[in-house]
């Protein structure tokens, strides 16, 4: 079991960006900030236009024949690109909330881990002894067995020093 | 008048208002487009009415309903980062119950 109040910001930085070998996107880009939705907003923009230009063209043209290489130039390719927008603009959304839920998360791991220094300390000090096991590189208790008999031993322990 | 005044200082209703807009001209475009191919026999007519209500109406349709549905899981997640902000104070709390003994 990975302990999450060991694990390091840097490092969960690194698991947001993906991997860290190969090509990596620019910042704007990676976390979705506003210029990204506003290439979301251009292109949908751009996609109007196109079926309001191939709207044009088709009016213009008599014949079925020389009106279909429009529809399909100017109105599908237009279409095409509203979706394109749409989708730019959602990933950018999902990737400015997924920012903002990382953060709360960074904050709550950082309080529990004061948590859990003060309670260590608050345990050595009236005890003497550390109940509560070291903390490893990796990971403070390696199963949940382990966690819960420790929370067993330190309350166990408040309760005698009471 | 002052619910309504209320409503529309709200991003989010003032936003779902604009898109529902959208999203009914988008109606009112293939409806149209609908009966300007209907009222010709000619073939050459009706293509300009499918360029411009149809796929434009279908476009605008798209991308209406498209930002109502971003908005809404974006006011869904707002509601639950709150929630987790509940959390981290009641978590800052408990650190300075456990700092202050």
């Amino acid at each position: 079991m990975t302990d999450v109040m060991t694990t390091t910001p840097a490092r969960n930085a690194e698991a947001q960006a993906g991997t860290a070998r190969g090509w990596r996107p620019p910042a704007w880009l990676r976390n979705g900030g506003p210029a990204v939705t506003g290439v979301g907003i251009a292109a949908a923009v751009a996609g109007f236009s196109l079926i309001l230009l191939g709207w044009g063209q088709v009016a213009g043209e008599r014949t079925v024949a020389r009106q279909i290489p429009h529809l399909v130039a100017a109105g599908v390719t237009g279409l095409a690109l509203v979706l394109v927008g749409l989708v730019v603009i959602d990933v950018a959304a999902r990737r400015q909330d997924a920012r903002a839920r990382h953060r709360q998360s960074e904050q709550l791991i950082e309080v529990l881990a004061e948590i859990k220094a003060a309670v260590r300390s608050d345990v050595v000090a009236s005890n003497g002894v550390a109940l509560l096991p070291e903390e490893s590189s990796d990971s403070a208790f390696s199963t949940p067995l382990e966690l819960v008999a420790s929370s067993k031993r330190v309350r166990a322990a408040a309760g005698a020093g009471r | 008048m002052r619910r309504l005044t209320s409503a529309a200082r709200d991003p989010f209703l003032a936003s779902m208002a604009v898109l529902g807009v959208l999203v009914a001209c988008s109606l009112v475009a293939v409806a149209m487009a609908w009966r300007g191919a209907a009222g010709t026999r000619d073939v050459s007519a009706q293509v300009p009415y499918i360029v411009s209500g149809a796929i434009g109406g279908l476009g605008l349709l798209a991308f209406g309903l498209g930002v109502m549905v971003v908005q809404l899981r974006r006011r869904d997640e707002a509601a639950q980062r709150q929630e987790v902000d509940r959390v981290v104070a009641a978590a800052r709390e408990l650190l300075a119950e456990v700092q202050g003994r």
